[in-house]
């Protein structure tokens, strides 16, 4: 497995295990004769919340094992591994562009500076060159899932959590945003090998 | 309103799936046992 991979895992399976605790701990209170009517709606907001999180969090570990076992399978054969050695090797770099991309998507109404846009072009031109040393074809499933792997592996829980909780309640925007996480990095790899302006990346 | 009710939302891969539990602690017991099915994959 990739490393950070195991890791990712255990920290999101604490916090779901925290998340059901502290609904837990709500429901009790909220059952208490003594709890105000101003502290039960209080109590019934976070709660919400808290749903809204484990959710995520829930389907982001569904969806990272998922990707995880499917990653191992591609890469099983000798030069499969071989490859999968490699990519191990630039876990940083690649961790590095991950996070620049969903820094970008998280930000969506703020202009990012040319420096960030810098750090992401250098970051994505290495990013890139591994995948095609590692002959991941362009568009393939391959590809899809490592990019979707690597995009759970650079964007941390807490931001999950912090962004989720911005949003929680508003569907639509949800989905919007997780979509983006989704499309951003196919297109920022695209924007690369096709030698597109800086435009495109955004 | 049943305070101990848990309804969780999950969605992998664009599959959406609607789960209600009777109570916080079986609703822990089935994620984890869950998330052990795939693990186990």
């Amino acid at each position: 497995m990739i490393p950070g991979a195991s890791e990712h895992i255990d920290n999101m399976q604490r916090s779901v295990a925290e998340s059901f605790r502290r609904i837990g701990s709500i429901d009790n209170e909220m059952g208490k004769t003594t709890t105000t009517d101003y502290d039960r709606s209080m109590l019934s907001k976070e709660r919400s919340v808290l749903i809204k999180n484990l959710e995520a969090t829930i389907s982001d570990l569904s969806e990272f094992m998922t990707l995880s076992q499917k990653i191992n399978e591609s890469f099983g054969g000798r030069r499969g591994q071989a490859g999968l050695n490699q990519l191990t090797q630039a876990m940083p770099q690649l961790l590095s562009f991950a996070t620049a991309y969903a820094n970008y998507s998280r930000n969506m109404n703020v202009l990012s500076s040319d420096r960030q846009i810098a750090a992401g072009i250098k970051a994505t031109a290495g990013a890139s060159e591994i995948l095609r040393n590692l002959r991941i074809k362009e568009g393939s499933q391959n590809e899809q899932n490592l990019l979707k792997y690597l995009t759970h592996l650079g964007v941390s829980q807490t931001q999950r959590a912090d962004y989720i909780n911005k949003i929680a309640g508003d569907s639509e925007t949800e989905k919007h945003m997780f979509k983006s996480f989704n499309d951003m990095l196919p297109k920022a790899f695209r924007s690369i090998n096709t030698n597109s302006k800086r435009r495109t990346i955004t | 309103m049943d305070d101990q009710t848990i309804s969780l939302r999950i969605v992998v891969d664009g599959q959406e799936a609607i789960k209600t539990f009777s109570d916080v602690e079986s609703a822990g017991k089935a994620v984890a046992s869950t998330i052990d099915d795939i693990q186990k994959k």
